[in-house]
């Protein structure tokens, strides 16, 4: 554990506010991030950031430096929260007989683009969730963790408390499986991979 | 090697971790089949669009949420970084830079044209009444320098329709010659194809 992660979490502990601020500030855009990504809502992701925070204030006295480093410690309990949201949520689409995928809401409106730029974000996010969401679980968090959130194998591995070579394969399987999905949805139409 | 093989090592191929022996046989195999090339080419293109993948910016009032939800206190605002900050960077786009240009280049032509000398400023100056005053006087100089302008202007678009007439009026008077010319030597070779026909009968 960092040095500065262990005076942060015994602040927060001793109810010092500021230090809580401190540490929402720290991994709010980290977390908000992954939620955005498996989530593709932006109100889904800040409502569970919310969550995903309350739960880390909530047992932030059961974090314990020997199980790694605090921000391993927080990633895992965010992704343990995004995914159990995202198989709830699966499920329910399935039990409704929703066989058809979301229509996802990415709000993306940069400062700086056109607004036809935009448009054409919007497509290519919406384009990749949609490939993205034909992958498991694992091969999903997998593409989204390494190649989206652009953390190292050690940290992946770190978080989801795997081996290394684990992680590895899981990317490069998630990878080809989410080429050849895309491509087997015709990707003619959309022209993101001939282009 | 084949395809399957391939795939297995794709990943450490994209990572450039391979040792040089099997990167020599990967690339063997690449060159000869166009399916594994066609998977390579689509996920390198993939990693890029995954790249740009949009990001979100979380608010102020995002994170005085979770505060308020986990801990139950409203965080003290900054003037500086929730308010001021906040609204400078919502002016840093590309637009409002060229709008801002365009703007001190016009502003810069107005001066210009008033004339005032800023080297030669001080404190009294900056008196309301000073400052009435010269606004006043820089006034009257824009109004007076404007109509210069204007007039200049005007004495200028006189000038063309004045020239525009005189070009019309040439041009018709050397086109009535023209044809008052044409018809008189119509009428001249009619006269004498007469004489010349008359004898015959």
């Amino acid at each position: 554990m960092q040095p500065s992660d262990a005076k942060l979490v015994e602040r927060c502990l001793g109810g010092d506010a500021r230090a809580w601020e401190s540490l929402v500030q720290l991994y709010g855009r980290r977390i908000i991030n992954m939620a955005y990504h498996y989530t593709g809502r932006l109100d889904v992701a800040e409502e569970l950031t919310q969550d995903i925070f309350l739960k880390i204030y909530q047992n932030l006295r059961s974090y314990s430096p020997s199980t790694g480093s605090l921000r391993n410690w927080i990633m895992r309990v965010a992704r343990n929260l995004i995914i159990d949201h995202y198989r709830a949520n699966k499920r329910d689409r399935q039990v409704a007989g929703s066989e058809e995928l979301e229509v996802l809401d990415f709000e993306m409106e940069s400062q700086t683009a056109t607004p036809f730029e935009n448009l054409y974000l919007k497509e290519k996010a919406n384009y990749l969730m949609r490939g993205l969401e034909n992958l498991t679980p694992e091969l999903k968090e997998a593409v989204i963790l390494r190649d989206i959130e652009g953390l190292s194998y050690q940290e992946i591995a770190a978080m989801l408390e795997i081996p290394e070579g684990t992680v590895k394969s899981r990317i490069n399987r998630g990878r080809i499986e989410l080429a050849k999905v895309l491509r087997r949805d015709g990707d003619t139409q959309s022209g993101f991979l001939t282009n | 090697m084949n395809c399957s093989r391939f795939e297995t090592l794709l990943a450490d191929y994209m990572d450039e971790s391979l040792d040089h022996r099997v990167r020599v046989a990967l690339e063997q195999h690449l060159s000869g089949c166009a399916n594994c090339s066609r998977l390579l080419a689509d996920i390198s293109k993939l990693r890029e669009m995954l790249l740009d993948f949009p990001q979100v910016e979380p608010s102020p009032e995002f994170v005085d949420r979770i505060l308020e939800k986990t801990c139950g206190k409203i965080k003290v605002r900054s003037l500086l970084a929730d308010f001021v900050l906040p609204t400078l960077r919502a002016f840093a786009t590309r637009r409002f830079a060229f709008a801002t240009l365009i703007m001190f280049v016009f502003l810069s032509l107005v001066a210009n044209m008033a004339g005032p000398d800023f080297s030669a400023l001080s404190f009294s100056d900056f008196r309301p009444a000073a400052l009435a005053e010269q606004a006043d006087r820089v006034s009257g100089q824009v109004y007076k320098k404007w109509m210069q302008v204007r007039n200049a202007e005007q004495r200028l678009v006189g000038e063309m329709w004045r020239l525009k007439e005189d070009l019309y009026g040439r041009l018709d008077s050397h086109l009535i010659n023209m044809l008052f010319k044409s018809y008189q030597e119509s009428i001249k070779d009619k006269s004498t194809d007469k004489k010349e026909e008359g004898p015959k009968k």
